[in-house]
């Protein structure tokens, strides 16, 4: 309390050019700690919004057989792991292509089933324009990606063509007519621009397999349930099928990418620390002037008998002050600026979604992110502070005294 | 009377460059509890070097002080600083009191440092303000008041926590004769009161004289 007293005093009656420092170091302050805010934010809204388009698509974790096989066949081997916890719809994905109007182009068609899952509840919100209904057996739902690319809009017909290979080594292809039923931002350019939801029964009817899936996916109530339910499902299961996470999924589609993304963050965190060491040079100038100014106050104390740790505190407080209302400033800052950026990639897509992959990057203010900032922060500036501080501790006293 | 304090063979040096100038030479002395002591002396005889080691503020380069059996000089910084909180009081010529501060906060100030709470240290802090004669002007910052008013803020601050010794180095330096005597009234009041040990050093003859024993000094030694 007297440490925060001692500091409102020395600021205010110090001269107008000294009371300058510490708004120097709280200023470069406030600009580091809202850079590294806005970076992170930004960074972890794009995991955000690639994470909830992976999720969105194919649940938290998702089961695959090496070949065709059927609900009962998987679930007969997990159904002791299976808890109320868990939801799980079942799809068959078929590679084709999409015909229209003399263009083609590679897709891949998911059977869902036409009633309600839960992640199929997730994929509704998805939906731009038309219904989200699959009922239909000759209805599909289609990426942005796809629409654009075709120019195809809800109600348009086209046709999807599966090639499949006889014993003979000849081709037989089969033909399916289909009409866009809705089309849907998926959130992510690689499902955008390849994926076509259609009913499960349509899907199987094109392969002539009445039960057929490719496999489950999982959706989950506690994400930390994923990794003990991805173990427990892979010893069920064994080598005839594959378990993966949404976090494998990601790899899959494009490893380097998602890493490089990944540790693009962590670097450029450490890139914007450095804008708080220098400002932590600042803190630290600031304190050491506060400490050749106050030479004849720390010793007046040091004579009534003030302990180190009573010196100490003084000194810290007066760093810890200055990097207090700096970094929180500046992080309150960086938040406005965050919800600044949404706003200004909404209108201007500032970020392009074809060199990020997905179709929009959202600003994802994190407690943890904040927290990290603000403790990296503190401790830089704090650490700074020792050295002054160690200075006033070892003022002699006869010299502080002799001071005028 | 018990011995508060004794001077065994104490000596301080100071080093400038290749020169070394021996202040305190091999200085002996007892303090007996509730004495008050003058030293009296030229400017540079070693008065306010001797004050400083004796108020643990300075380290002695030869010899120990001892405070009743306690030796000082094998007491850590921490100890020391402890000591001087709650057993010594100072008042300085130059008075040095927190500009910043107003007279009321300054005594405080030295009632928390002594680990007094913020209320204690109020009530003492105005009690002391009063006996001393400064109640109208607690709110007053150290500018704002006269030299005397200024000294008789240092000397409540260095009893707000009942110190058992009380140094004063040239406690009237700055001050006239009717303010000396006034501070002389005070040091007297307070002496009988609280029955402190007091030990001044002044060049003052008139402030001198007041008290009942007085030590020359002279070339770092007692004559």
């Amino acid at each position: 309390m007297f440490s925060v007293l001692w500091f409102k005093r020395f600021f205010l009656s110090q001269h107008r050019f000294i009371r300058f420092t510490p708004l120097v170091s709280i200023l470069s302050l406030i600009l580091a700690s809202s850079s590294l805010v806005l970076a992170m934010s930004v960074y972890s809204g794009y995991e955000t919004t690639v994470k909830e388009a992976i999720v969105n698509m194919t649940g938290h974790l998702v089961i695959t057989g090496r070949k065709i096989s059927t609900q009962q066949d998987i679930i007969g081997k997990i159904k002791e792991d299976l808890d109320p916890t868990l939801s799980y719809s079942p799809f068959l994905s078929l590679k084709s292509l999409l015909v229209y109007k003399g263009r083609l182009s590679g897709v891949l068609l998911d059977g869902i089933p036409s009633k309600k899952s839960q992640h199929r509840v997730s994929l509704e919100n998805r939906l731009i324009k038309g219904t989200f209904n699959l009922t239909d057996e000759k209805a599909a739902l289609i990426g942005r990606g796809v629409a654009k690319k075709f120019n195809l809009n809800p109600g348009d017909y086209f046709h999807i063509v599966l090639p499949k290979m006889n014993p003979d080594g000849s081709f037989q292809n089969k033909h399916q007519q289909l009409y866009v039923e809705g089309i849907l931002d998926m959130g992510f350019y690689g499902f955008n621009s390849r994926y076509i939801l259609i009913n499960i029964k349509t899907a199987r009817n094109l392969i002539r397999h009445p039960a057929a899936i490719t496999g489950l996916r999982f959706l989950m109530y506690k994400e930390s349930q994923i990794e003990m339910m991805r173990a427990k499902f892979t010893n069920k299961l064994g080598s005839d099928y594959k378990v993966r996470d949404w976090q494998s999924i990601i790899k899959n589609v494009n490893s380097g990418y998602f890493e490089a993304v990944r540790k693009e963050k962590f670097l450029i965190f450490f890139i914007l620390m450095v804008l708080v060491l220098a400002s932590a040079f600042n803190v630290s100038s600031h304190l050491s002037i506060t400490v050749l100014n106050q030479i004849r106050e720390i010793c007046i104390l040091k004579v009534m008998g003030a302990s180190p740790f009573f010196i100490f505190s003084l000194i810290l407080t007066q760093g810890f002050i200055v990097s207090f209302v700096g970094t929180v400033i500046g992080m309150g800052l960086g938040w406005t600026l965050s919800r600044g950026f949404i706003m200004v990639q909404s209108f201007w897509q500032i970020v392009p979604s074809d060199v990020y992959k997905v179709n929009t990057i959202i600003a994802d203010i994190r407690f943890s992110d904040m927290l990290l900032i603000f403790v990296c922060a503190l401790l830089i500036c704090l650490i700074s502070c020792l050295l002054p501080t160690w200075r006033a501790l070892k003022l002699s006293l006869r010299e502080g005294l002799l001071c005028e | 009377m018990d011995n508060i304090l004794t001077v065994q063979s104490l000596s301080k040096s100071f080093f400038k460059g290749d020169g070394r100038i021996d202040v305190l030479k091999n200085i002996n002395l007892t303090v007996k509890k509730k004495e008050a002591i003058c030293i009296t002396g030229g400017s540079g005889v070693g008065k306010s070097t001797f004050l400083h080691v004796i108020g643990t503020l300075d380290r002695p380069s030869k010899g120990d002080v001892f405070y009743y059996n306690k030796n000082l000089n094998l007491a850590t910084d921490l100890e020391l600083s402890d000591f001087r909180s709650q057993k010594m009081g100072f008042i300085f010529q130059f008075h040095y009191l927190l500009g910043e501060f107003n007279a009321l906060e300054n005594i405080m100030i030295a009632g928390q440092i002594g680990k007094k709470s913020f209320k204690e240290s109020k009530e003492r802090a105005e009690y002391l303000t009063e006996l001393v004669g400064i109640a109208d002007r607690r709110k007053h910052f150290p500018s704002e008041l006269s030299g005397g008013e200024q000294q008789r803020v240092a000397i409540a601050r260095a009893l707000v926590n009942e110190p058992e010794i009380i140094l004063a180095d040239e406690p009237t330096g700055n001050l006239d004769a009717k303010n000396t005597i006034h501070i002389l009234d005070i040091f007297f009041e307070l002496k009988a009161r609280f029955g402190i040990t007091f030990i001044s050093a002044s060049h003052d003859s008139v402030f001198a004289k007041a008290f009942p024993k007085r030590l020359h000094m002279q070339d770092g030694v007692f004559s």
